[in-house]
């Protein structure tokens, strides 16, 4: 409890001094606003950035990419922003909100996710148009709902989903927690689960293969700092955290 | 008093059969605290409780909650006395739009607060021009969001507050030479302190489970505008026995909060 309340009062400190500063505590903070699906990757790379840079501390926000696309435009101020697909980095750089070029840094593939040992015995997308199988799918500005939208177009299967998600990490959740008996998401979001979850396979010639842009925000208070964690993402360490889980190269 | 005989029915009582429904409805209202209570991990609790998110969002939210009644006591109550003690134009049109957020979807009073305070609203756009200042997705932006949906709830409560007392004693006082600003001290706000404090726990209790508006116009960003109720929902995506021990700490707060509210109805 003690142990509680020294943090309570260390944040109050925190957010005391940031509001006083504002500028002042920016340089040593790295805003990093990233899709849903590169919360597990990114936080862990993040980790390390701090490590290899120290006195420096990143902050994620993640969230579905058209709401972090949205912030962004009504002026969230972050340094950088990693969507999980080109549409959405598109928006933003048609915004004139970019500071560079966005660099594809990861790839990801869809899968049916289903509780572990596959209860309902699901094969294949076709089985999810059962109407016994509850299933759920992202919103379709969503890009894990824009791809299985696509997905599905290409197997020529219709699926009556029980909710449409904002994020594809509040999907997977709903399998994981039983109100929901399979979702297709990204394959890094079942790996994520492993005790809980099995993922059925989507065939290469419909699966949709999701590709990561980050880039830097043209309103970066850091742009450094913010470059060299694009680099970092990029760089042969950061490459093989986000293979760890599950994503390939771009 | 004393029943007369054993078949004495009470006039006042209802019907055996309204039970049935009343319970079924203390159970659908109670029922949910309860499971949750009971799915809490006990074991992981204080961890689940110690890390530093949970411990910046809970203060995050303290702090903004607090800020946002303040505001709404020290702008909303002046709000109260004019429309419970002043005459002036249109004052029945200029209450029902200031007491619209009270009713409002909190997520419309966010869109709406983006479309006047956003970069492109209209307050916004010369905030950014003339001062640089930007207020959406900051932690202002959390206080705003806050205190847009919470101070309805406290002008309602001071102005019913203000309405009940007759203003007498204010009268007899200004016949007694006490100035405007003297009674206001001694006379109006004592005379209306239940409803005011009333007022106040109702916006804090708002304030503090302020979602739609704060994720709208505030975002969610940890540590700097992720509030309690955005970070439970964000632990439910990931860690749910977190989310469910955040849940705690409000379901403690909101009781404490009741406990103060009826306790006030009594003393104050």
């Amino acid at each position: 409890m003690i142990n509680i309340m020294k943090r309570a009062v260390v944040a109050i400190a925190v957010a005391v001094s940031c509001s006083c500063h504002g500028e002042a505590a920016a340089p040593r903070t790295l805003v990093v606003f990233a899709a849903a699906s590169l919360r597990d990757a990114f936080t862990e790379i993040g980790a390390r950035f701090e490590t290899a840079e120290s006195g420096t501390k990143v902050i994620f926000q993640f969230a579905g990419s058209p709401a972090l696309v949205e912030q962004l435009r009504e002026g969230a101020s972050a340094d950088v922003f990693a969507s999980a697909d080109e549409a959405n980095m598109k928006k933003l750089d048609d915004a004139g909100a970019l500071d560079g070029e966005a660099e594809t840094f990861a790839k990801n593939r869809l899968a049916i996710a289903v509780r572990r040992g596959n209860p309902n015995k699901i094969a294949s997308l076709a089985d999810l148009s059962k109407p016994t199988i509850l299933c759920g799918l992202c919103a379709p500005e969503v890009p894990a709902g824009a791809y299985a939208r696509n997905t599905l177009k290409g197997a020529g299967v219709e699926v009556a989903p029980r909710t449409l998600e904002q994020n594809v990490r509040a999907l997977v959740q709903k399998v994981v927690s039983g109100d929901l008996d399979a979702a297709i998401v990204y394959i890094t979001d079942i790996r994520a689960f492993p005790d809980k979850l099995d993922a059925v396979d989507i065939p290469d010639a419909v699966n949709a293969a999701a590709s990561y842009p980050l880039a830097i925000v043209k309103s970066a208070k850091n742009r450094q700092c913010a470059r060299r964690f694009v680099d970092f993402v990029r760089s042969d360490a950061g490459a093989a955290t986000l293979r760890k889980h599950g994503f390939l190269a771009p | 008093m004393s029943r007369p005989n054993s078949k004495f029915i009470d006039p006042l009582a209802p019907p055996r059969i309204i039970w049935i429904p009343a319970a079924i409805a203390a159970l659908f209202l109670a029922g949910p605290i309860v499971s949750l209570v009971t799915r809490a991990p006990w074991a992981t609790l204080a961890n689940d409780l110690g890390s530093p998110e949970v411990a910046s969002a809970l203060a995050l939210s303290l702090i903004c909650s607090l800020a946002a009644t303040a505001l709404s006591v020290l702008i909303g109550f002046p709000l109260a006395w004019c429309f419970a003690r002043a005459e002036f134009p249109a004052r029945h049109w200029i209450r029902s739009f200031v007491l619209l957020p009270a009713v409002l979807p909190p997520v419309v009073g966010g869109v709406a607060l983006l479309f006047i305070f956003g970069r492109r609203g209209l307050l916004g756009l010369w905030l950014e021009e003339s001062f640089g200042v930007v207020i959406p997705f900051t932690t202002p932006a959390v206080v705003f969001a806050e205190c847009y949906i919470a101070m309805p709830f406290f002008i309602m409560s001071a102005e019913a507050g203000l309405r009940a007392s007759s203003g007498e004693l204010e009268e007899a006082a200004a016949t007694l030479g006490a100035g405007p600003w003297r009674r206001f001290i001694y006379i109006t706000i004592p005379s209306c302190r239940q409803a005011f404090f009333a007022g106040a726990a109702l916006a804090f209790a708002r304030a503090l489970g302020e979602f739609g508006a704060t994720i709208t116009f505030a975002g969610s960003l940890p540590g700097r505008t992720q509030t309690m109720p955005l970070a439970i929902l964000l632990a439910m995506e990931t860690r749910p026995d977190a989310a469910i021990a955040m849940s705690m700490i409000l379901i403690v707060i909101a009781l404490a909060i009741f406990y103060l509210f009826r306790k006030s109805a009594r003393i104050w």
